[in-house]
């Protein structure tokens, strides 16, 4: 934070009565005498130490100024240039995957590390970038400034993970700072998540932090305006106008029907095409069940979903249909996932969801299908990626213009990645009654990775099909089972149920993305993070001086203010009461 | 200004001229002068023409000469009422101007009333006639409204105001000099040359409470009625004491001086009413009973 910002400028405001205070102070009492030569002659003495009165007003106001201003700073996180940190070694990690590629990402991750380089990099640093799709530029120190990178969207490779592993293992890094279109759920505290979003601004408005406050049982969720202007903001239902830079924290109950749901998106603009929607799913702690159709033939984004599908994991409730072959009677507890170039004209009741194909680019509109969910549309674009918007009327009706909308912009929804040596399988979406989530494509491995250089808590190097790693990422101090890894499954259908939801990730070709859903037991967290925003590090950072120079200042403060008013008080009493002439 | 109660009781006062004085008519007060008076004055031979009843058989029977016993003559003096018009007068609650005023029309009156001739001036850097001498009390009113327009402002130096010729005081007067007598330096000079003049001379201090026992504290810029000079200082109960100290020991020399030339020195505050301040003034030995 920068003395510019609007917290440390409001709270400078305090320096006006301050300075009328003094200015009070300082105003001399006239008084009009016949003839000055008795005080001279009097006075005098007392007089010659006058100019000790005058530093000492000086003096008193530029330490209240200076108490005033370092308080500001103290409570609006500003880094004092003059107070500086020890040097670090820094790690800038930007991500270069395709997921960047939109909305000028990659660009703006570029500001935005120049922007963290000049201000938050302090003299004496060693700064190192590393690029997601692997080049590495070389140590050089904060002073030098940001090297000219030229950033082009570069598809990752698959030994990344060990690459920064071994970075890590070469160098140690004080600080890893990761530019990219998410940001970090890293720290859980109490079943109570903050969390330090560290990445590229896309949104004006973002969700900063939330959870489920154990004492209270209410989900908490915490927002924040990052824009200029003000926004408003719709948060489960309720409507919220934001000024600029301004942060509020939403309590509600969760919806016991449906799980913790929370979801909120940013208003007015409602281009889906350009609307930055945030959405959070609460996981409830009923079994997913979930079922794949396929007409038959190799589809690339099903043909890796169902690799997705394992007999181990607790996968156990399936089913598969041809699309010709669909019953006439549908179990609305599952949910239907469709090539949308094979969606059967007319569909039983039920939920659906029709995925990309890359051979198709036209959106195809499909009509509601069932109470509450109704698919918009689905785009497919090149190289599988493609977009759903999903319309649930259930908790945001329409005539309040609430939609919202689920945004998987870099299909398929179901990919596979490879950390550690092991290979992952992961499906993109899950549904909770009618809340869907559909996981952005989000380069976690990047952040893993860092996280795994960081302090080894991540995913071990070897893994195996239900194993339960403890104070693993995304969770921090809670755990993550292994539900199942990548196979190749013939085509055809399978329906898995994920009784207990554990993590899926998923590999896709040339995309890497996944999820992660953590056990429900009651002591540990159960919150699926999706932040698509980012801002000013949160929560503020605190340096090592803050305490004791507040403590100090304050104590500063109150030691003059006990002083001037002895000061007063004994002046007053003088002037009331002479003590020669009595009272 | 002054009640009636007030005004009656002034017209049994009247300015002590302490020497017998040559008057410039008749009055009450004995003369130098032979005159008419019951108070016997001096003897001298008989002249032709002499009125015999005043021959003084006792001394012919004594001496065989004829001597013609003398009375004085009953003349009377003028009351001039100088006013510091200064700006520092203009000093204190109420100010001192205010009460001077008061206090020099109540002389004027008791002038007036014992058929002395009486006039107001003032005096700041030079002597101006307020209204000149008049006689009788009936013309009181004649007082009022130049008095009221008294102003004051300017510097005071009453050692020009009192060093050059002044047509306005003959011989034979009394003059009262109704002052704060601040101007350390000026108030000696110009006693002194009214004395010259043969001028009997009464003080009449008149200062506020104030300037006596100042009260003020803390830091204080001091600005000069007069001069305008403003100076910053700090008053602390040492300072204020320093202040008493130096004043007191003014005063104290103000009135030794007085003394030693028998000018009567009277001390009024402008917080004391009209009353107060008569009785001040005549316990000074200033007025005495007519």
């Amino acid at each position: 934070m920068h003395v510019g910002s609007p917290a440390f400028l409001w709270i400078l405001l305090l320096s006006a009565p301050i300075v009328a205070l003094h200015m009070i102070r300082w105003r001399r009492q006239r008084v009009v005498v016949s003839t000055l030569r008795f005080w001279e002659e009097g006075a005098g003495p007392e007089t010659r130490r006058l100019w000790l009165f005058r530093i000492w007003d000086a003096v008193s106001l530029a330490l209240h100024l200076l108490i005033l201003v370092v308080l500001a700073a103290g409570m609006a996180g500003i880094r004092i240039p003059g107070l500086r940190r020890e040097p670090e070694r820094v790690l800038l990690v930007i991500d270069d995957t395709p997921s960047m590629a939109a909305e000028q990402r990659l660009h703006r991750a570029r500001l935005r590390m120049v922007e963290y380089w000049n201000r938050a990099l302090s003299r004496g640093d060693r700064v190192t970038i590393l690029l997601a799709s692997g080049s590495v530029l070389p140590e050089r120190s904060a002073e030098e400034g940001p090297p000219e990178i030229a950033l082009e969207v570069s598809v990752p490779g698959r030994e990344l993970g060990p690459r920064m592993e071994e970075w890590g293992r070469l160098r140690q890094f004080d600080r890893y700072v990761l530019f990219t279109d998410g940001s970090d759920p890293s720290v859980s505290t109490g079943g109570f998540w903050t969390v330090d979003a560290v990445g590229v601004s896309f949104r004006n408005v973002g969700f900063v932090g939330g959870g489920v406050d154990p004492a209270s049982g209410q989900v908490a969720l915490r927002i924040k305006n990052f824009s200029d202007r003000a926004a408003d903001v719709a948060v489960a239902g309720r409507r919220l106008s934001l000024l600029a830079g301004a942060e509020e924290i939403v309590r509600f109950p969760p919806i016991e029907e449906n799980g913790r749901v929370a979801s909120f998106r940013i208003e007015p603009d409602d281009d889906f095409e350009l609307d930055q929607e945030a959405f959070l799913v609460l996981p409830s702690r009923k079994p997913l069940p979930v079922v794949l159709v396929t007409p038959g033939r190799v589809n690339p984004f099903l043909w890796q979903a169902l690799d997705l599908l394992v007999e181990e994991g607790g996968i156990d409730s399936s089913r598969r249909y041809l699309a010709e072959e669909l019953p006439a009677t549908w179990d609305s507890e599952w949910l239907g996932v469709f090539d949308h170039a094979s969606a059967p004209a007319s569909l039983p009741p039920g939920r659906y969801l029709l995925v990309p194909c890359p051979d198709r680019a036209d959106p195809v509109s499909v009509g509601p299908v069932k109470e509450g969910i109704r698919v918009i549309w689905v785009a497919a674009e090149l190289e599988g990626a493609g977009a759903f918007h999903v319309r649930r009327s259930r908790l945001f009706g329409e005539s309040e213009g609430h939609e919202p909308v689920l945004r998987a912009e870099q299909g398929p929804i179901a990919v596979r990645g490879r950390i550690g040596g092991v290979a992952f399988a992961a499906l993109g979406f899950r549904l909770e009654e009618s809340d869907v989530q559909l996981t952005p494509l989000f380069p976690l491995w990047v952040r893993r990775s860092v996280h795994w250089l960081r302090d080894s808590r991540l995913f071990p190097a070897q893994i195996t099909v239900g194993e339960v790693w403890r104070n693993c990422y995304p969770l921090g101090r809670n755990s993550v089972r292994l539900n199942g890894v990548a196979v190749n499954a013939p085509s055809g259908w399978v329906a898995v149920t994920a009784l207990r939801p554990g993590i899926l990730t998923a590999t896709g070709e040339g995309f890497a993305e996944s999820t992660a859903v953590n056990f429900f037991d009651s002591r540990e967290s159960d919150l699926t993070l999706k932040i698509r925003s980012a801002g000013p590090e949160w929560p503020v950072q605190r340096w090592w001086w803050s305490w004791p120079v507040l403590s100090f200042a304050s104590f500063l403060a109150i030691i003059l203010y006990c002083l001037e008013g002895i000061l007063w008080a004994r002046n007053h009493v003088a002037s009331r009461f002479d003590p020669l002439q009595g009272p | 200004m002054i009640g009636p109660a007030l005004l009656s009781r002034l017209e049994r006062l009247q300015v002590l001229a302490r020497s017998v004085v040559s008057g410039a008519g008749p009055g009450k007060r004995l003369s130098r002068r032979p005159g008419r008076s019951l108070e016997f004055h001096d003897y001298r031979h008989y002249a032709s023409g002499d009125e015999l009843r005043y021959l003084d058989w006792n001394v012919y029977a004594r001496h065989g000469s004829l001597f013609i016993k003398e009375f004085a003559a009953e003349e009377n003096v003028h009351v001039a009422v100088v006013l510091d018009a200064s700006a520092s007068m203009s000093v204190g609650n109420p100010s001192k101007i205010e009460a001077a005023k008061q206090l020099a029309l109540a002389l004027v009156y008791v002038g007036l009333c014992n058929f002395d001739s009486a006039g107001l001036f003032t005096v700041g850097t030079r002597l101006e006639a307020v209204h000149p001498m008049v006689r009788g009390k009936t013309r009181i009113h004649e007082f009022l409204a130049p008095l009221e327009a008294v102003r004051a402002q300017g510097s005071t130096d009453f050692a020009a105001a009192f060093g050059v010729p002044l047509p306005t005081l003959r011989g034979r007067t009394v003059a009262l000099v109704v002052s704060d007598f601040l101007d350390v330096e000026g108030t000696p000079k110009a006693l002194l040359a009214l004395l010259a003049r043969r001028a009997q001379v009464h003080m009449i201090q008149v200062l506020s409470p104030e300037e006596l026992d100042p009260v003020v504290g803390g830091r204080i810029r001091f600005r000069d009625a007069e001069t305008g000079v403003e100076r910053e200082m700090y008053v602390s109960a040492r300072a204020r004491e320093g202040y008493r100290r130096a004043i007191r020991r003014y005063l104290h020399s103000l009135r030794g001086f007085a003394r030693n030339r028998e000018i009567r020195f009277a001390q009024v505050l402008s917080s004391d009413a009209l009353e107060q301040m008569i009785v001040t003034v005549a316990g000074a030995g200033i007025l005495e009973r007519s």
